[in-house]
């Protein structure tokens, strides 16, 4: 009898291993229908980018700022990943974008791009004077 | 000498092919029923009692609401940038396996029948993605896309030079200084033109006011030509004040066509609030129209306002 509770349980612990792996490493739930702050935060740079250049086309403030706006964590549950940064203040978010993009050496029309997002939000820091 | 109580259980022979004892049978079962409840609950504690955090979310993991504010943005780029390639790379991201071009194309079908192109910006972001789809072979529109199309898909700036009539030198006897050359100007081809009557003034009805319970609230505006046929694409300026001063807006007629006609537009008024309306350069302010709740059904009323040429 002991034996067969020995194996049972050296099994069940087995099995739990191998359902830990596969859940978590292997293959872990693929999430749909997620919002624009949980996106990668690459994405969310790329996303605040092209915005930026939306911006210098049309020149409306309020339209860059209503389609930013979508990036805020606002309280969503799901938006809680544990990342270091979560953007609650989306002229913050430009500014932390923009000068990001500056200490990165980025491409230098894409930080004028972002520059100029960032002083229309009244975000212009010292460190970007020069992309103006 | 002591046995242990395993040892004490008389195992007889299986007389079979595999030639296990019972007890080997039986280890075997519990060992497979142990690791299969193993897996089960390890599975159901990662899948669902506690997943992975998400993280590193790609475009085409938003839900549909985001993914249009993320093809309208690519939109905005590609109107920046004019990188078709680009455009074609950020699109494939937003629905892998699709043909891009055809996201593009659907997204602002979508955009447009659900109403969401509202403001100017978004008339402009509309024709940046028309601007990426529309000389694309194979693609399917299955929405009327015309009434954006005041601008010319791809724009082609192609200057054709014209020259001005030689000017005519009266022949006389006497000596006259030479004229320059006749002097070149450039055409640039837009595409065709809108149907709009350039620069003609539009009288403006007096508001009508509506108890419209099904869009309370609304002024509705419909602007059309002398012949009262509707006119898509006329820029409507809405003006108000409130705490923070004066405000201005401008809406275009024919977004919703596919409700109403190509000369229709509408504007949800706050309550309390006294508006103006007036269409572009076209025409006057139309007489002060107030939001108020005089329906019987306490709804809002509405108010129509039509713009036709003198």
């Amino acid at each position: 009898m002991r034996t067969y509770i020995i194996t049972g349980l050296v099994t069940f612990a087995i099995g739990l291993g191998m359902g830990f792996y596969t859940g978590w490493v292997q293959f872990p739930v693929e999430y749909r229908n997620s919002h624009m702050c949980q996106l990668s935060p690459n994405y969310q740079e790329e996303y605040t980018l092209m915005v930026a250049r939306g911006f210098q086309e049309d020149g409306d403030l309020q339209a860059a700022l209503e389609r930013l706006r979508p990036l805020r964590v606002e309280g969503k549950l799901e938006c809680d990943d544990g990342r270091a940064y979560s953007i609650d203040n989306i002229p913050d978010w430009v500014q932390r974008v923009t000068e990001q993009k500056i200490n990165q050496g980025a491409n230098p029309d894409d930080i004028r791009t972002l520059v100029a997002l960032a002083e229309a939000m009244g975000r212009l820091t010292p460190v970007m004077e020069s992309f103006r | 000498m002591t046995y242990s109580e395993d040892e004490l259980v008389y195992e007889p022979k299986i007389d079979s092919a595999s030639g296990l004892s019972r007890r080997q049978l039986g280890i075997i079962v519990i060992g497979l029923i142990g690791l299969a409840a193993g897996l089960g609950l390890g599975l159901l504690y990662t899948w669902q009692i506690d997943p992975v955090i998400e993280q590193n979310t790609r475009p085409d993991q938003l839900n549909p609401v985001d993914k249009n504010n993320y093809v309208i943005a690519v939109g905005l780029d590609y109107g920046r940038t004019g990188d078709l390639r680009r455009a074609y790379s950020l699109l494939g991201e937003v629905e892998p396996g699709k043909d891009p071009f055809q996201v593009a194309a659907d997204t602002v079908c979508e955009l447009t029948q659900t109403g969401q192109v509202q403001t100017g910006a978004d008339i402009e972001a509309v024709r940046n993605l028309i601007a990426i789809f529309a000389p694309q072979p194979d693609i399917e529109v299955t929405c009327d896309v015309v009434v954006y199309a005041t601008r010319p898909p791809v724009p082609t700036v192609a200057p054709i030079a014209t020259t001005l009539p030689t000017p005519t030198i009266a022949l006389a006897a006497t000596k006259t200084p030479t004229l320059p050359g006749p002097t070149p100007t450039l055409l640039t081809d837009f595409g065709p033109p809108t149907d709009v009557p350039s620069r003609r003034d539009f009288v403006v009805s007096q508001p009508a006011s509506r108890c419209n319970s099904d869009r309370p609230g609304y002024i509705m505006v419909r602007v059309s030509d002398e012949n009262g046929f509707p006119l898509g694409g006329i820029p409507v300026e809405i003006q108000w004040d409130d705490a923070s001063g004066r405000n201005r807006e401008i809406f275009w007629t024919g977004l919703k066509a596919d409700l109403v006609d190509a000369g229709y537009a509408d504007f949800k008024m706050e309550e309390g609030v006294t508006y103006t309306v007036q269409l572009v350069d076209r025409s006057g302010l139309s007489l002060e129209m107030t939001a108020t709740d005089t329906c019987s059904s306490a709804d809002l009323i509405s108010y129509e306002v039509r713009f036709q040429p003198r």
